[in-house]
């Protein structure tokens, strides 16, 4: 059975960046890779090789909307799940971001205590999909 | 400050309100750069920020502020009543937090 542990998390906010570190590092137990920007993921994830990625959508330069085709170009991210992480909850804007078929919305502010879980469940339900 | 979930781990709880103050601290910062700013889409961008760190902290009302004065600022309409409300809260927070030692001068 394979353990579920390396996530990555690209998000330009160094508060988020804080919050994800702690609630998914010390809290949740996984090994994170935490990028400030899409290009900064695109560089790493051939290294790291996430099982999960959490996407900032929005973010300078590259968005989270631009950065997702990207990553799913890339051999070492098939079937690995990505999750959008936004503030944006106007449901036009949630109906736009699923267009793009993500595993799934995480909308901020999220619960620390309770986003292990929630990414397990993502996880559990989206990897392996050829999305 | 707001408190720790129940049942969290002392040492756990102690880093989270380690990085809550680091937080607070930061916030007349923020508020004076949202305030002070004439770009209406670095004030956006100031408070969708706000928004998501605040909640994460467990801040939640001033999260819920800052989203309003964020649809305020997206959709274009008078978004002062909803700035000053914000600016309350987080002067009331910083109060709290000061007069509790959290935070110092």
């Amino acid at each position: 059975m394979e353990l579920f542990e390396r996530v990555m998390c690209i998000e330009d906010d160094p508060d988020i960046r804080t919050i994800l570190d702690f609630s998914l590092g010390r809290m949740g137990g996984f090994k994170l890779s935490l990028c400030e920007s899409g290009l900064q993921a695109l560089e790493c994830v051939e290294s790291f090789k996430p099982q999960m990625v959490l996407l900032d959508v929005m973010m300078p330069g590259m968005s989270g909307p631009e950065t997702l085709p990207k990553l799913r170009e890339l051999s070492v991210m098939q079937g690995v799940p990505i999750v959008f992480l936004t503030a944006k909850a106007m449901q036009d804007e949630l109906a736009a971001l699923l267009e793009l078929a993500p595993t799934g919305i995480i909308v901020k502010p999220f619960d620390p205590v309770l986003l292990p879980q929630s990414i397990r469940e993502f996880w559990e339900a989206g990897r392996g999909q050829s999305s | 400050m707001v408190n720790p979930p129940d049942g969290m781990d002392p040492a756990v709880a102690a880093q989270f309100l380690e990085i809550q103050r680091t937080f607070m601290k930061g916030l007349p910062q923020r508020l004076q750069g949202i305030q002070q700013t004439s770009d209406q889409r670095a004030r956006y961008v100031a408070l969708h920020q706000l928004t998501g760190a605040a909640g994460g902290y467990g801040f939640t009302v001033l999260s819920a502020l800052a989203r309003d004065a964020m649809d305020a600022v997206r959709i274009d309409i008078d978004a002062s009543g909803a700035l000053a409300s914000l600016a309350d809260e987080i002067t009331r927070i910083c109060a709290q937090a000061f007069d509790k030692g959290a935070i110092r001068l």
